[in-house]
């Protein structure tokens, strides 16, 4: 090594010694009450609130058996597509391209989402078209560019299957005999776009559509027991939060960091739809994002409307027990375009980003509400949504910022098939 | 005579933008503001919690309005509940309707509330929720038949700042 290289050597290793001292100097600003008041609204992230409608939402048995059915092919058409296909474990239980692939080489007809505080929703997919995580479980099911199976297939599975069955009876109790094909065909549901298996559903009689039915949701409420389990908590945001009164310091949230959290309760106005410790209001706004492919999606509006005729919903037969806002909400007027305001916990894990998926980075997102190019010059909520023209320093820090929202990573556990179940 | 509909602003709180994003979860009556009396100061102590919330008195003072949340203060995003009051009960003034809206926002809640009657001028209400901080006016929709003027509806308005 030259003298000049090892000068520069040398020089490299002092910088490299300020960075690191500066990352872990924590806290360099000096936060107001009133900017604490709001830091602190955002943690720490609780348990996940109680599921009325699932009376199986926190028992280990069930969430054994749903992380098995989670993660098993034979629950979709062609044995190719589990959930965890698109809810990758490896990719925050969500997809990293902008729409997911079903059965068949499918393309899902929006983004993803992650799975993760799933359970911290008050209503599920992004136009909220089902109010319980068990009832949004059944539809992907049956989707056909998403596993493309039908209720009475799956059921006839899981029936035949020693170790579905033994998974499912140990949670659920002895499966109904479904064996006379006659009354129980191998292929039925009331699906629209598939008249052969509407057909067959139609002939069924009541009552044994509602022994199929029972199967069916028993499963997904076991899927279900499992997704509460995937639980993003413990960030350096949340250690940053617990400290920012005493000015302790708190490796892993940087100065960079710090001006963005103050930018994100601040001037940026994240905090109004992003709001609270899971960084989500739960409900639907319009961002006037440019649509895809320039295709109309009606988002809430649409959502709304099947959500209150969905026999599935927590109101009907198959729940036990009403979610509340289901009794009062309706499909406004305003709600078409509107879609839910995405969680942000583990946000750097899972791109790309928006319903959509047409971001790929956070810093594509970003410079979206910064610049809001593209967008028409009225819309619904640009009382809520103005124009930031922030500084690239300014963007820095808000990504340097949602950096710090990734948790403690899940149990390695939960990020693939258990071993089958043995009744 | 056609019915008539008139707004009135029951409440009055001091913001600017900053300040209603960065102040306290109040809510209070214009009375106090107009008396001059300063604004009550949300129950964080150990005294008990005042009886209403906000309270409005008509024009000729034949009626007043009176309301409470369960739980109080009104929660950010989440549901709570209602208890009103018309004094002195009258069959002749009732409330018709409840609804909530973000000035500021432009948009109202996205659930709808249930209004109940539950007899002698009291209402019980299911189904409120603020989802985000802000400027919220509460609305009370009051329908009243006197001799004088017939059928009036009478919006009665309450202002809650939530941070």
């Amino acid at each position: 090594m030259s003298a000049k290289t090892r000068v520069s050597a040398i020089a490299k290793l002092v910088v490299v010694a300020i960075t690191s001292s500066a990352a872990v100097s924590a806290i360099a600003l000096d936060f107001t009450e009133a900017e604490i008041r709001l830091i602190r609204q955002h943690t720490p992230l609780g348990q996940p609130p109680p599921d009325p409608s699932n009376r199986w939402a926190d028992d280990p048995a069930a969430a054994r058996f749903g992380q098995y059915l989670f993660f098993d092919t034979r629950l979709s058409d062609r044995n190719d597509v589990s959930c965890a296909t698109c809810h990758d474990p490896r990719r925050g239980f969500a997809t990293g391209t902008a729409r997911g692939t079903g059965t068949g080489g499918h393309e899902t007809a929006r983004h993803v989402p992650t799975l993760l505080n799933n359970a911290y929703n008050r209503w599920f997919f992004w136009d909220g078209r089902a109010d319980s995580a068990w009832s949004q479980a059944t539809q992907p099911l049956e989707n056909p560019s998403e596993q493309a199976g039908d209720r009475l297939q799956i059921a006839h599975r899981v029936s035949r299957i020693a170790e579905l069955r033994a998974g499912y009876e140990a949670v659920f109790g002895k499966l109904p005999d479904l064996s006379d094909t006659r009354r129980f065909p191998e292929h039925a549901a009331p699906m629209p776009h598939d008249s052969a298996r509407a057909r067959a559903w139609g002939a069924m009689s009541a009552a044994d559509q509602q022994v199929v039915d029972r199967v069916f949701t028993n499963l997904t409420k076991a899927i279900a027991a499992f997704e509460r389990k995937l639980v993003s908590r413990d960030s350096a945001f949340d250690r940053f939060a617990a400290a920012v009164g005493s000015r302790e310091p708190v490796d892993g949230f940087s100065e960079s960091a710090q001006r963005g959290l103050r930018l994100f309760i601040g001037r940026g106005n994240c905090r109004l739809c992003h709001s609270g410790p899971n960084f989500s209001d739960g409900e639907f706004h319009d961002t006037a994002l440019p649509r895809a492919g320039g295709l109309r999606d009606t988002g809430r509006w649409g959502g709304t409307r099947r959500l209150l005729a969905d026999p599935f919903n927590s109101a009907g037969p198959y729940s036990d027990g009403v979610r509340p806002p289901l009794r009062f909400v309706y499909a406004r007027q305003d709600s078409s375009g509107q879609f839910k305001t995405p969680t942000l916990r583990d946000v750097a894990r899972t791109a790309p980003y928006m319903h959509t998926g047409q971001f790929e980075r956070l810093r594509d997102v970003l410079r979206f509400y910064s610049t809001r190019e593209g967008i028409p010059r009225t819309h619904g909520e640009q009382g809520i949504i103005q124009r930031l023209d922030l500084s690239e320093s300014e963007l820095d820090d808000l990504e340097a910022f949602l950096q710090t929202l990734s948790g403690r990573p899940l149990p390695p556990e939960l990020s693939s098939q258990p071993a089958p179940p043995t009744g | 005579m056609p019915a008539s509909v008139q707004t009135r602003r029951a409440a009055c709180v001091a913001w600017g933008l900053p300040a209603l994003l960065l102040s306290l979860a109040l809510t209070m009556a214009l009375a106090a503001c107009d008396s001059g009396a300063p604004p009550p100061t949300p129950a964080i102590s150990d005294e008990p919690a005042p009886t209403w919330d906000g309270e409005f008195e008509s024009a000729g003072g034949q009626w007043r309005l009176r309301y409470r949340a369960d739980p109080r203060p009104i929660p950010r995003n989440a549901m709570f509940e209602l208890d009103a009051e018309i004094v002195p009960a009258d069959a002749n003034v009732r409330i018709t309707a409840v609804d909530a809206f973000m000035p500021d926002h432009r948009h109202g809640m996205t659930l709808r509330p249930h209004l109940r009657a539950l007899g002698g001028g009291r209402y019980h209400v299911d189904g409120m929720l603020f989802h985000m901080s802000g400027l919220w006016e509460l609305l009370f929709t009051v329908r009243h038949v006197s001799v004088e003027h017939g059928t009036d509806t009478e919006r009665v308005r309450f202002e809650v700042v939530l941070e």
